[in-house]
């Protein structure tokens, strides 16, 4: 019989629509989580190192402790997004046991990366003792591991794990430092505060293999995700580097800056003000986090769901207009208790002050900035949302805008006084927020054409 | 004739979709015989096929009047290139109100149809730098499929509906792309419906160039049954079930497609043939103008099955209680060699000594041949049946006493009309032109009587209560013999069959030509000479 007419080919469909990687969502959070437990046990250690070091040495150990977060943050973060995209896509691609061998590529790679960065910073550019910049060097290299790490735990969801390594290994180092910066001063207690380092990367490296088994399969395939994936490094170095641009810029060009050794500055009056405040986020992010851990993920899953199990369209569309309450509600309950506790930090701010020893100026900037810090919230949250919906470019634009506001309103806020400090940050995160809002509403309008146009 | 025609210009451009000259069987032959019958006609083929086969080969000596082969791969998925998701180029608006105005009237296959659809095809084949991916994932397709779904399916699951409309679309454009390397001829002959078909009206309609039709089987009642049949395409039963519309709606969709696709050959068609009385009634009902349709059916040439005859003859004067059964085709489930087991049986038990051969090629369904041995060894027939695989015709048919056929889709085989050339009745599944050609047709002069009993389709009762009759009653047998080689040599033989192609073939040539619309159409095709 003449006639092709019906060999098509059988309609594979379930492998197309496969929603997108829970695990990445919330990475943007999870870098924030211990970027939080960080702050404050260095603020928790500064004061206790008060007693037993001088001054210079405390300035010098609090100092150095922040460019190394700041530099491991910008080195890590752009790995950071890349792995926790590869990891899911092992995931639902179930090859399990290429994750291990990945783990131990990214962890060469961070090591090599950052010792080369880091030890040309504190070899060269921060005169100290050799020991000490070794030290330093080192506690680099393991805060950049430990992001790493706790990347690929929480890919598993494993926040408890998390937390509870953070937990011993940062308690470890607070009394380490302590107790080493008696006998050996400074350079003691950057050795105690690198063991308590090394504890955490340990507990966390240890997790990791329970998880995942030693595998097998090559240790640096993940390198192809990179070209994969430019959008999520740039995004990942974009933000981190937008995060402490200003604050780079405030050591370097205030007027009320300090010069500590060698590269290493201080801006006492933004310092403090703006770490205050970014620690203020904390019960936004638990918010939203928790929002989007439950009530979005679940609707997200049943909109993919909805497209899988062959619905009619209306059923789609309904599934898409629960994602949006799920996003409305959780955005009303973060900028409720976000904006609750802002205010109260607000009207509070000069009784603060008093107890965290804080100048006129500095509550006056701190009142800034937790505006700031409301809006980078929101921004961080819009953020986790492009993530979920597969918009690496939105993702990427906004990040860069954060970045290049950040930088060139901070400068314009240095050549004011100090009354101007800190709106550099507010509107740029403002901008940045706009424009991750902007890309999530169009990403939520098009879901549908997007899914079917555009994720095959 | 033009003067500055030039010498490899075809006369008869054959559109076949999916058979000669890379498959066999019925319709390859006659194509085969009809390029072989016209040395002075110069003949183009435009062949359709699914997906490209490598390892693919001519199954026929190309005659050396074919002067240009073209081949198109319509679920050929190498060629799709990852399109970019950039927007249609702005002269595409005028595209897609057009396909928004087409989809939405739900097209029927009628003149008015090919009206919308010459400037699609016209624009698709035009522009070089669009893809399908690039057409099919712009924002306003998805508004037309969105539209469209809304207003007749919304009750449907969204994934199939788009699925299968990519699935219905990017043949078409496929054909759209290709319709300028279609080659250049004074007539078209479409061997079926269909794609080929649809590529017929298009051409025929854009070149003026009358476009012929010849259906051997009736290709929407072929697709129709896979349709019921395909278990990939997912039942949706609709919201509010109708007695009379059982199907779920993507079936329905799937039928309606191939049934536009039929009528706008049918309507563009300048002579449609079938090769039987039924299938004309059949065409008729799916949209044929009778008035086009003219009865061609196969043909042969009896001379050659003259000594087979004579071999028969005296095998059967030595051994006069011979009861061999023949059965001569692929063995596969169309063909339904199960029933013809079964029926075995029946016929075995009444006369144990019959043997049933069943020769022809086992490897294109190697499950159903094997499922075949097994239900052999089950109904205790190791004596009794023999699988000979592929023979020749010659060595096989003067074996038979009675042919057997227990198909239960056919169109006129030639195997049929080979039997009754050799004077071997025939028992067959009532398909077809079966009846028509054992019993001969109504208008029969002079009435030759029957050459062989016709059945029901898979009723094994029946079909062994004929083949005994036939193998226990000598008489019966000879008379039968002798009415299938009168019919064959009377009204079968290939003479007829190809004085009227000729004659249709040079009414056609001859036919004033129709205005073209062509003009827009550019870049016509090289011109390559076919090497066989």
């Amino acid at each position: 019989m003449a006639g092709i007419g019906f060999e098509l080919r059988r309609m594979t469909l379930k492998s197309r629509y496969s929603g997108i990687l829970r695990a990445y969502a919330s990475a943007a959070v999870i870098s924030a989580g211990p970027w939080i437990i960080s702050i404050m046990s260095l603020m928790l250690l500064t004061y206790l190192l008060d007693g037993l070091l001088s001054t210079e040495q405390v300035r010098l150990f609090t100092s150095s402790t922040t460019h190394v977060y700041a530099i491991a943050l910008i080195l890590a973060g752009p790995i950071q997004l890349v792995l926790t995209r590869y990891t899911s896509d092992c995931f639902s691609a179930k090859r399990r046991e290429a994750v291990f061998p990945s783990f131990i590529g990214a962890i060469l790679l961070t090591i090599f990366v950052v010792t080369a960065v880091g030890g040309l910073f504190f070899m060269r550019f921060v005169p100290a003792p050799p020991l000490y910049q070794i030290a330093a060097t080192a506690l680099l290299v393991h805060v950049a591991c430990i992001f790493i790490a706790s990347t690929f735990l929480s890919a598993l969801r494993e926040y408890n794990r998390i937390v509870f390594a953070f937990f011993i290994g940062y308690g470890v180092g607070v009394a380490a430092a302590w107790y080493l910066a008696k006998p050996y001063g400074v350079t003691g207690a950057m050795l105690g505060f690198l063991g308590g380092h090394f504890t955490l990367f340990v507990l966390l490296a240890v997790n990791v293999y329970r998880e995942f088994g030693s595998g097998t399969g090559s240790r640096f395939e993940f390198i192809g995700a990179f070209k994969r994936f430019p959008e999520l490094m740039l995004c990942g170095l974009f933000y981190n580097l937008a995060i402490w641009i200003d604050k780079f810029l405030f050591w370097w060009f205030s007027t009320s800056n300090i010069q500590i050794a060698g590269a290493l500055y201080a801006a006492p009056d933004y310092d403090l003000a703006i770490y205050l405040s970014l620690l203020s986020i904390a019960p936004g992010m638990a918010v939203f986090f928790l929002q989007v851990e439950t009530e979005f993920a679940e609707r997200y899953h049943e909109f993919f769901d909805a497209v899988q199990s062959a619905r009619p369209m209306r059923e789609i569309t309904a599934a898409k207009v629960a994602i949006v309450k799920s996003l409305r509600v959780g955005f009303e309950r973060l900028l409720k208790i976000q904006g609750l506790t802002t205010t109260i930090l607000v009207i509070f701010a000069d009784q603060l002050a008093g107890w965290f020893h804080i100048g006129f100026v500095q509550t006056g900037i701190f009142r800034i900035t937790l505006f700031g810090a409301l809006l980078l919230v929101v921004f961080l949250s819009m953020l986790t949302v492009l993530f979920y919906f597969d918009d690496r470019r939105g993702a990427l634009i906004s990040s860069f805008v954060f970045l290049v506001a950040n930088a060139s309103l901070s400068v314009v806020t240095l050549f004011q006084d100090e009354s101007w400090y800190g709106f550099g940050f507010v509107v740029a995160t403002g901008l940045a927020l706009f424009i991750a809002a902007t890309r999530v509403n169009h990403r939520i309008d098009d879901l549908e054409y997007n899914t079917f146009c555009r994720n095959t | 004739m033009a003067a500055n025609e030039t010498r490899s210009t075809a006369d008869i451009c054959l559109l076949l979709e999916g058979t000669y000259p890379y498959v066999s069987g019925g319709v390859s032959t006659w194509v085969h015989q009809i390029i072989n019958a016209y040395p002075e006609w110069k003949f183009a083929i435009f062949y359709i096929g699914g997906q490209p086969d490598p390892k693919a080969e001519y199954r026929y000596q190309i005659p050396t009047n074919v002067v240009q082969i073209e081949e198109l791969y319509l679920f050929d998925s190498t060629t799709a290139a990852r399109g970019s998701n950039a927007p249609l180029p702005a002269n595409w608006s005028v595209f897609r109100t057009a396909l928004r105005k087409l989809l939405v009237r739900l097209p029927d296959g009628s003149r008015n149809d090919l009206d919308m659809l010459l400037p699609l095809v016209k624009h698709i084949s035009n522009d070089e730098s669009v893809s399908f991916d690039q057409f099919w994932h712009d924002r306003e397709t998805w508004a037309v499929l969105h539209e469209v779904y809304t207003r007749y399916a919304a009750d449907d699951s969204f994934l199939h509906f788009f699925w299968a409309c990519r699935y219905l679309v990017e043949p078409l454009w496929k054909l759209a792309k290709s319709i300028n390397r279609i080659p250049e001829a004074k007539i078209y002959h479409s061997a079926c419906t269909g794609y080929a078909g649809f590529v017929g009206a298009v051409i025929s309609r854009l070149t003026g160039k009358p476009l012929l039709l010849t259906e051997h089987g009736i290709y929407l009642k072929e697709r129709i049954t896979d349709i019921y049949r395909s278990a990939w395409i997912p039942e949706f039963p609709p919201q509010r079930p109708l007695l009379t519309e059982p199907l779920g709606s993507l079936r329905r969709m799937w039928i309606r497609f191939f049934d536009v696709l039929g009528r706008l050959c049918y309507h563009s068609s300048a002579d449609i043939v079938s090769l039987f009385g039924k299938n004309a009634r059949v065409q008729e009902h799916f949209g044929a103008e009778s008035e086009k349709i003219t009865i061609i059916p196969n043909g042969i040439a009896t001379e050659p099955c003259e000594v087979l005859f004579e071999a028969r003859r005296q095998r059967q004067a030595e051994n006069p209680q011979s009861c061999v059964v023949g059965f001569l085709g692929r063995v596969v489930s169309i063909k339904d060699v199960k029933t013809l087991l079964r029926s075995a049986r029946l016929v075995c038990d009444q006369l144990p000594h019959a043997r049933f051969i069943i020769a022809g090629p086992t490897a294109e369904e190697p499950e159903y041949y094997q499922e075949c041995l097994d239900l052999t060894e089950q109904l205790g027939l190791n004596t009794n049946v023999e699988f000979l695989g592929l023979m020749k015709r010659d060595e096989v048919l003067p074996l038979m006493d009675v042919m057997v056929l227990t198909s239960i889709s056919e169109g006129l085989p030639f195997v049929a009309l080979e039997s009754f050339a050799t004077g071997v009745p025939i028992v067959s599944t009532d398909v077809g032109a079966c009846r028509e050609l054992i019993e001969g047709r109504a208008d029969e002069t002079p009435p030759l009587g029957a050459a062989g009993l016709v059945t029901e389709i898979g009723n094994t009762d029946q079909i062994a209560r004929a083949l005994i009759q036939i193998l226990t009653d000598q008489k019966l047998q000879t008379r039968m013999s002798e009415a299938g080689r009168s019919r064959a040599r009377d009204h079968y033989h290939e003479r007829h069959i190809l004085a009227s192609y000729r004659q249709l073939y040079q009414k056609l040539i001859d036919s004033p030509p129709r205005k073209a619309t062509r003009e827009s159409v550019v870049g016509r095709s090289r011109q390559q000479p076919a090497s066989a």
